[in-house]
């Protein structure tokens, strides 16, 4: 009798150890999980960090320079106005394009526009539409200039496209 | 365990927003942005754009450009709302068989849950290009008036996007999730939402682990938008009036106002004029023509004053109107406010709101933001991240060990999350000093005693050698319950002392204000009164330096330059112990210039002897 109440107060004694060392293996892998989601967390934002740091220094000038672009806008709006052939304006050319190789080492970079090209929405906005002889959807007319960051479209190319039904050469595209 | 996405599909513009490391971050979109365009379009050439692509097309292409679909997600086609929207949407809609809407993009006509999955679907896509893994489940916002209808159509929008949709959330939850605002039990919080298109009231109620929301209201067509015309049409009139000419015909002048009026009322948020300044805008018979025009804040503030105060009226209508069309509450039973939206940014809008609820609305967080910043926090509780994330303690204040002249040299700054060790390597200020005192002080003053002394001690045993040479390498360890272990050690003998101390985080509120109030009242004085111990502890060095150097150099200099030398350090001798710092850091450059012939004069002395070898015959 006195051997079996013993053996069970030793099984009770194993349950019981039993189950804190259960305890104890989830609060310790809890923990194992909680340190490597730290370690984790803390070498991808090192990885973020690097790349934010990347993008920064490539693109810490992207709100002066959009701020700037108005300015070249509103120069090149004055140079059409000029006389041509006058010196002034010849001068004018000349400061213009010091203004644009100056910009152009910080890597900003005009969007080439070309009439008669497809309308590309990737690096142009079509702000208006005209009737033309020309195919529908193509560019008329660049009616502000547009500018790459280091490659990235800091401003589209505002554009006129021409007017009128999708052609069938388009549409077989799809 | 791949991330839950948050998004917030906006009728305007969406965002989309992760937790990591407990925190919620926004992701930016394929073009770059933090925000995307909830626009979709079919192009001229066939081609299905979605965001900012979509929008730059939109003019040319009305018919195939599907924008604010969420103000048809959900409802039947007689519902009064869509018959209104009919009437303005540029695109075509008409009735489903089953009631609903369909709209018409290209040549097909879809609902508008495919069309709201296109959005998603390119969220999810940059999310995956941003984080390099796949994303399948999301957790999608909607407005809390929503009803069961326009939340199952959102889901589905979801589904069809290849979401497992974890959870529909409200907008103001979302918001109120972002300011931490769930565990804050029996609170009242109104948020209000003043976004590009909509304005939206909830209030809300936290209870036992729920957000319930008591009441909605707002105006489902007012929005920033309606303050970008308003200045616009103010600026058109004004130059009619004052150019006599009408610029309202002229789409490209229009553009480059509309441009210059959103900035000027983003600028105005934060100054009080702003000048509007587009050269040749126009020209007629006489010329060009240009737009200069001064805007004030007090002119904006005017300009769009009704729409602040009808703001005001149905945030007062939702609170205190009874159930079904309010909270019925008094305003003064709300204890928070949130401001949502980019239009919130107005400070006559942050201002109409504190006059109202007598106190100031939460808006650390993005407005733009913030509720993709909610929607990625409820999304962390899902997966489990927020739940297991500790607690971390900071340090309240600067933990210092006194150094020479009495200054307190920071070992951990203020405001350093702990656990965290530091270690710094310090010498000995005297020849032959055979132990230092380690003095551990806490505070932001620089001089050590202006801070509370935690503890010091001392490390003796340290073999006599001369100034500068000893290397003692002090730790400072702030285990994650506070206790700080301080401990020296003389790296030549490798004797070393500890203390620890207890709980160096808890000091109570008033004594960390106090001292840090102290701090910054003492600030000048304190600067002063370093700046003179450093340039004090810079003469001793120069002397000392200087009289070894003498010392060293031996016959290698000439006499005089000794006896320049010997002047000069009785000069910062005699000074040197005074409180004039500009006395003394004029002798002490004169002899740091007096110190530098030393090694010219040995050179030149080397010089001339290696041209006396070099002049003697050679044997070859």
């Amino acid at each position: 009798m006195a051997e079996e109440q013993q053996q069970n107060q030793q099984n009770n004694e194993i349950e019981e150890l039993k189950k804190k060392m259960e305890q104890c293996e989830k609060t310790r892998d809890e923990y194992l999980d909680g340190w490597k989601r730290a370690k984790a967390d803390l070498i991808n934002y090192k990885k973020d960090e690097t790349q934010r740091m990347e993008q920064f220094f490539k693109f810490s000038n992207e709100q002066i320079l959009s701020e700037f672009i108005a300015v070249l806008d509103s120069l090149e709006m004055g140079l059409k106005m000029m006389k041509k052939d006058d010196m002034e304006q010849t001068g004018m050319n000349i400061i213009k394009g010091q203004i644009e190789d100056l910009l152009k080492r910080y890597g900003l970079e005009k969007i080439k526009i070309q009439a008669g090209e497809i309308f590309d929405p990737k690096n142009q906005e079509a702000v208006s539409e005209e009737e033309s002889e020309k195919p529908v959807n193509t560019i008329i007319e660049e009616i502000s200039a547009g500018y790459f960051l280091n490659g990235k479209v800091l401003r589209p190319a505002k554009i006129k496209i021409a007017k009128g039904q999708p052609n069938e050469n388009l549409e077989s595209k799809i | 365990m791949s991330k839950i996405l948050g998004i917030d599909l906006g009728t305007t513009n969406s965002a989309m927003a992760i937790t990591e490391g407990g925190e919620p971050k926004i992701l930016e979109n394929n073009e770059g942005n933090r925000t995307t365009a909830s626009i979709v379009a079919v192009s001229k050439s066939n081609e299905r754009l979605v965001g900012l692509l979509a929008k730059r097309q939109g003019v040319v292409n009305p018919k195939n450009t599907i924008f604010s679909v969420k103000r048809l997600i959900g409802r039947k086609f007689d519902d009064s709302e869509v018959q209104k929207d009919k009437k303005w949407l540029s695109y075509d809609i008409r009735k489903s068989t089953a009631g609903g809407v369909e709209v018409k993009m290209g040549d097909k006509w879809q609902t508008p849950e495919e069309i709201s999955a296109m959005i998603l679907q390119k969220l999810k896509l940059d999310a995956e290009a941003k984080l390099g893994e796949k994303i399948d489940e999301a957790v999608i916002t909607v407005p809390a008036y929503f009803d069961d209808s326009q939340r199952q159509a959102t889901k589905n929008a979801g589904e069809i996007a290849g979401f497992k949709v974890k959870r529909i959330l409200n907008e103001p939850t979302a918001a109120a999730l972002a300011y931490g605002m769930n565990k804050q039990k029996n609170e009242k919080i109104v948020v209000y939402d003043f976004g590009g298109g909509t304005f939206d009231i909830s209030i809300l109620e936290v209870g036992d682990d729920t957000v319930e929301v008591k009441a909605t209201g707002g105006d489902t067509h007012l929005g920033g938008d309606d303050f970008d015309k308003r200045i616009i049409e103010y600026l058109v009139s004004e130059y009619k009036s004052r150019e006599g000419v009408d610029i309202s015909g002229d789409s490209l002048a229009i553009q480059r106002l509309k441009e210059s009026a959103e900035r000027a009322k983003h600028e105005l948020s934060t100054t009080m004029e702003t000048e509007i300044n587009l050269p040749y805008i126009t020209s007629d018979a006489n010329g060009p023509k240009h737009f200069l025009m001064k805007l004030t804040r007090a002119k904006l503030e005017d300009l769009v004053k009704d729409f602040i105060e009808k703001s005001i009226e149905l945030v007062k209508e939702a609170v205190t109107e009874a159930p079904p069309k309010g909270a019925g509450l008094k305003i003064s039973d709300i204890n928070e406010i949130v401001l949502v939206g980019g239009q919130t940014r107005m400070p006559a809008i942050q201002e109409a709101v504190k006059k109202l609820f007598g106190k100031e609305a939460h808006k650390g967080i993005n407005p733009d933001e913030v509720v993709a910043d909610g929607a990625a926090v409820q999304a962390g509780i899902l997966q489990g991240d927020v739940k297991d994330i500790l607690l971390l303690d900071v340090t309240p204040l600067t933990l210092s060990i006194e150094t020479l002249g009495g200054v307190a040299t920071p070992m951990i700054q203020k405001n350093t999350t702990v656990p965290t060790a530091k270690t710094q390597v310090f010498s000995t200020a005297a020849d032959n000093q055979t132990s230092v005192e380690i003095h551990i002080g806490q505070g932001e003053r620089p001089m050590m005693t202006d801070n509370k002394t935690l503890a010091r001690f001392i490390l003796d045993g340290i073999p006599p050698s001369p100034r500068g040479v000893p290397q003692v390498e002090v730790t400072f360890d702030i285990d994650a319950n506070g206790i700080l272990s301080v401990s020296a050690k003389d790296k030549a003998s490798g004797k070393s002392q500890s203390v620890k101390i207890e709980a160096t985080t808890s000091l109570n509120k008033e004594e960390i204000e106090k001292l840090k109030n102290e701090a910054a009242q003492h600030a000048t004085e304190d600067t002063e009164k370093r700046e003179l111990i450093e340039i004090k502890n810079q003469a001793e060095s120069i002397v000392y330096l200087a009289e070894k150097s003498i010392k060293d150099a031996g016959e290698k200099i000439t006499a005089e330059l000794k006896d320049n030398l010997n002047k000069k350090i009785e000069e910062v001798k005699a000074v040197k112990d005074g409180n004039d710092k500009e006395a003394i850091k004029k002798v002490v450059d004169e002899l740091s210039a007096h110190l530098q012939k030393i090694g010219e004069g040995m050179y030149n002395k080397k010089d001339d002897n290696q041209r006396t070898d070099d002049a003697q015959p050679s044997n070859n």
